[in-house]
């Protein structure tokens, strides 16, 4: 199920296709959940209902729970589901956990099932194509009508929308991924439904497609001509974002390049400590900077501040978000979800993107690109690197 | 590596007399009139239990001299060195870390050096990229035979870091 080579998205080989297409607006990816559950393919599924200025997501398992406040890849991003899945599945349960993750989620996924937080099999993965998000705090007119976000995603510009996180505005991998199936809906007309796209020889995938062609919920139809259409959109998209990104990256490097500029950039950080919770892969399970081995003695704070003349407070600012990014940046899949809860609104996407991307050099990483690929520093080669 | 074996570095006591607290050797600001003297680098070392820890000990038994500059901590293995270890000291000011584990193939633990190599590799990339000098952090293999190799690594990362200068992090309030 998670052989790499089956799964549909960037690289992946797609088997059957087809457009589903449903009487409401955003009913076409209800009808697929409510199916995984119907067919057994999943004893439950995370299903984010809409809230005045929320998405909360419900652990469903009655398919009838199923309804129109049920919003699958709305443009508001207050979690990184992968979290939750991990919670949901690294302890074994009976059967699969159905989830509609964008690719960030699933990319999340992945590096946490390789830290044995969550158990990849234990997901019944639907990929959806996500173009980007606003984020917490967002006001509740951020998330438009399903009509207008599909509206915006058929014909997409590149350029981020008003309210939306920054990590979207440089996200290159805005096509959903999944070793089952994946929602197409950039460059496809909202009038035409949802692109269905099989990873090739997945059984599950073939399960679901036949379960959705009978069942009365949703028209099944050819996609072809569509599914073209979607592979331009997208191929637009991600060059413009690589831009944005390489650009975003260049000033960042330009301007944050040396300790000084990074102690600035983190002068509002008080220390809450919500970047570390609102990581997906924020890894231990009791951090350190939440643990007593930084409160020293009142003149251990003195001597401290005597060496340099003066000292920050909170202290270890610069510390823990280094470690953080020792910790996290090899497998950081530039999700945003840092950034988004920090209070403070410090650019923390950007300072994960380019020193994490430049470390990742070392050992040809990319997260979240391969199940089967060993964490880098969980593994090694005899031959590397100094010493010998 | 400049140091010879048993080469006499001009700045060094006797070893058992460098119980000195963990503030910096060097008080003097740059710039200042001070500045003239050498640069006395302060090094963390965290060495592994099987190897380069008892390494050191036989370069003391053995009465090999080496400059003062290192505080030693022990760990079980080079592979438990949590980049936190390293990245502490550097931001409150010290010189240089340096890390001793067992050779290819020795590690006690199977593996825990050939992954400290890694974490190391990318540590120092998230130095430079924030403009310290990767080579303040020194990763090298050192059994427990080979008392007169630490000896010489010590001697030749304390002259190494003397020519770096100080640490400019030392002085950063923020940091």
């Amino acid at each position: 199920m998670s052989v790499p080579g089956s799964t549909v998205g960037r690289e992946g080989r797609k088997g059957r296709m087809v457009l589903v297409r449903a009487s409401e607006h955003g009913g076409e990816l209800r009808a697929v959940v409510r199916a995984t559950l119907r067919s057994g393919l999943a004893t439950g599924a995370v299903a984010p209902r809409r809230r005045a200025g929320a998405i909360v997501p419900a652990l469903v398992r009655d398919p009838a729970q199923i309804g129109g406040d049920a919003v699958f890849g709305a443009p508001l991003m207050l979690h990184n589901l992968a979290s939750l899945l991990g919670e949901l599945t690294y302890r074994p349960a009976q059967g699969k956990i159905a989830a509609v993750l964008r690719s960030c989620e699933y990319r999340a996924l992945v590096e946490l099932a390789k830290l044995k937080q969550a158990a990849l099999e234990a997901v019944l993965v639907i990929g959806i194509d996500c173009l980007g998000a606003a984020g917490p705090g967002a006001p509740a007119e951020t998330v438009p009508e399903q009509a207008a976000w599909r509206a915006r995603l058929a014909a997409p510009d590149a350029a981020a929308q008003p309210g939306e996180r920054s990590a979207c505005a440089i996200c290159v991998e805005p096509a959903g991924v999944s070793p089952c199936v994946v929602a197409g809906l950039v460059g496809v007309p909202a009038d035409d439904g949802v692109l269905l796209a099989a990873a090739e020889g997945n059984e599950a995938a073939a399960i679901l497609l036949e379960a959705l062609d009978g069942n009365g919920e949703v028209q099944v139809a050819e996609a072809a001509e569509v599914a073209g259409a979607r592979e331009q959109a997208l191929a637009a998209v991600v060059a413009a974002r690589r831009k944005a990104r390489e650009d975003t990256l260049a000033s960042w490097r330009a301007s944050q390049g040396n300790f000084a500029a990074l102690a600035e950039t983190l002068a509002a950080c008080t220390g809450c400590l919500n970047c570390r919770r609102a990581c997906p892969l924020c890894y231990c399970r009791e951090c350190t900077f939440e643990t007593a081995l930084f409160d020293h003695e009142g003149q251990r704070y003195l001597a401290r501040a005597g060496r340099r003349g003066a000292l920050r407070l909170p202290s270890e600012v610069m510390l823990y978000h280094l470690t953080r990014v020792a910790h996290v940046g090899l497998s950081c899949v530039a999700c945003g979800m840092c950034e988004s809860y920090c209070p403070a609104g410090i650019p923390l996407t950007a300072m994960f993107a380019a020193l994490g991307g430049e470390a990742r050099k070392l050992f040809d990483y990319e997260p979240g690109r391969n199940p089967e690929e060993a964490l880098p520093l969980a593994t090694f080669r005899e031959e590397e690197l100094a010493p010998r | 590596m400049s140091a010879l074996p048993g080469s006499k570095p001009s700045s060094s006591s006797n070893p058992s007399s460098s119980s000195s607290p963990v503030s910096s050797p060097n008080p003097a600001q740059p710039g200042s009139a001070a500045a003239a003297a050498p640069h006395e680098p302060l090094i963390i070392a965290f060495l592994c239990n099987w190897c380069t820890y008892t390494g050191a000990d036989l370069a003391g038994t053995s009465r090999i001299q080496y400059p003062p500059n290192v505080r030693v901590i022990r760990v079980m293995c080079s592979g438990a060195v949590d980049p936190l270890y390293i990245l502490r000291p550097l931001l409150e000011g010290a010189d240089g870390v340096l890390i001793g584990g067992c050779h290819s193939g020795d590690c006690h633990y199977v593996s825990g050096n050939y992954k400290a190599r890694r974490r190391v590799a990318a540590v120092q990339s998230y130095l430079s990229q924030l403009g310290l000098e990767p080579e303040r952090v020194w990763f090298r293999f050192i059994s427990a035979s080979e008392g007169r190799l630490f000896a010489e690594t010590v001697t030749s990362m304390t002259q190494a870091l003397a020519r770096l200068g100080p640490n400019p992090l030392a002085r950063e309030w923020m940091a």
